[in-house]
């Protein structure tokens, strides 16, 4: 199997497709460099020793997240869960405070910078809905919550995807195993309800949505 | 706008089903043989009635048909719907912002620190589905 992404490419399979492959790709006349996979859309892939086990994390993210916040976060406590329990941010209604423009544009920074770290963070998921809710109109609570994921993920830069399969064996099926969840009316603002699922593939989490 | 937790409950579920039946196919596509029916774990006994076309009255007849593609889907053996306890829902942490007792239950489920590859005792994902397996019971009036 071949992915491909804009200059990031990675090839995976046996050992001849793999050869085939390099081969078919020399006839075409395109250079590559063959390395192990180490590296991809930069998140960092580590195996362990026989392969059974993989881990994927995003240290460049969480130090990008660092140079631009560290200042507003490093006086904060460290935090052991993302978001704070049962809060649930609200828009800014007519007639309240909202944020300057600066903070304003701080926040929908910090908010993007989150958003790309749910590609290995499922942990997250919730806390950076929550924040996405009310990037048009976020209030100083809003702000305050951004700043508590942005100390969380920069304390927790060691966390990334659990990657180990329950069995490669060949001519087992795959087993697919969805996990789905909601909360009634768990939007403040308009009590709409709340969905959330996450598939795992052969006990690696695949696909989750909040 | 869903009138009850069930109604939520099953709007869940079947967004979360298109997406299996996406993977599926992607699978499929790729010649990879895959285990059916998939198994789909809801924590709300209400949700899977309504999933498997066990009820229909006052309550959940306003229910929009759009979403009852999981029941046909249930029927041809493609979808196995599975009572779990909301404490063992792993997907809990995906709808609110959970305490912390239930984040570090949950949580190493699907990330873990660099270091977990060095360490042999880090439970299986297949332990974790043998566990829920256990607690099919469908006693519990469990509200979530």
């Amino acid at each position: 199997m071949l992915v491909s992404y804009v200059d990031d490419n990675a090839i995976a399979g046996d050992e001849a497709a793999i050869e085939d492959t390099l081969k078919g790709l020399n006839e075409h006349g395109l250079t590559y460099t063959r390395e192990s996979l180490t590296d991809y859309l930069s998140c960092e892939v580590i195996f362990n020793d026989d392969e059974t086990k993989a881990w994927i994390g995003q240290p460049h993210m969480v130090k990008k997240l660092k140079k631009e916040f560290w200042e507003e976060v490093k006086g904060m406590k460290t935090y052991e869960i993302p978001g704070t329990p049962n809060q649930g941010l609200v828009r800014v209604k007519d007639g309240e405070q909202g944020l300057d423009g600066e903070s304003h544009s701080r926040y929908r920074t910090g908010v993007g910078m989150l958003l790309y770290m749910l590609k290995t963070r499922p942990d997250l998921a919730n806390a950076i809905r929550e924040l996405t809710k009310c990037v048009s109109d976020p209030s100083p609570a809003a702000y305050k919550e951004m700043l508590r994921v942005i100390k969380f993920v920069i304390d927790t830069a060691d966390y990334g995807l659990k990657i180990h399969p329950t069995h490669v064996t060949e001519g087992l099926k795959w087993k697919l195993v969805l996990y789905s969840n909601s909360d009634w009316a768990g939007d403040k603002d308009d009590r709409k309800s709340i969905s959330g699922h996450i598939l795992y593939v052969n006990g690696v989490p695949v696909t989750w949505s909040s | 706008m869903a009138l009850s937790s069930a109604e939520a409950e099953y709007i869940a579920a079947s967004e979360a089903v298109r997406e299996v039946l996406f993977v599926v196919q992607m699978l499929e596509f790729m010649k990879v043989p895959v285990e059916m029916p998939v198994t789909v774990h809801v924590d709300n006994m209400g949700a899977i009635f309504m999933l498997e076309n066990k009820s229909s009255n006052k309550r959940t007849r306003h229910v929009d048909v759009r979403y009852r593609f999981v029941t046909d889907w249930i029927e041809k053996k493609l979808i196995e719907v599975v009572f779990v306890r909301t404490k063992e829902n792993i997907s809990d942490g995906f709808t609110k912002n959970v305490n912390r007792e239930t984040y570090q239950n949950h949580t190493p489920h699907y990330v873990q620190e660099r270091s977990y590859l060095k360490d042999d005792n880090i439970a299986h994902e297949r332990d974790l589905d043998d566990e829920s397996e256990n607690v099919q019971s469908y006693g519990g009036d469990e509200v979530d």
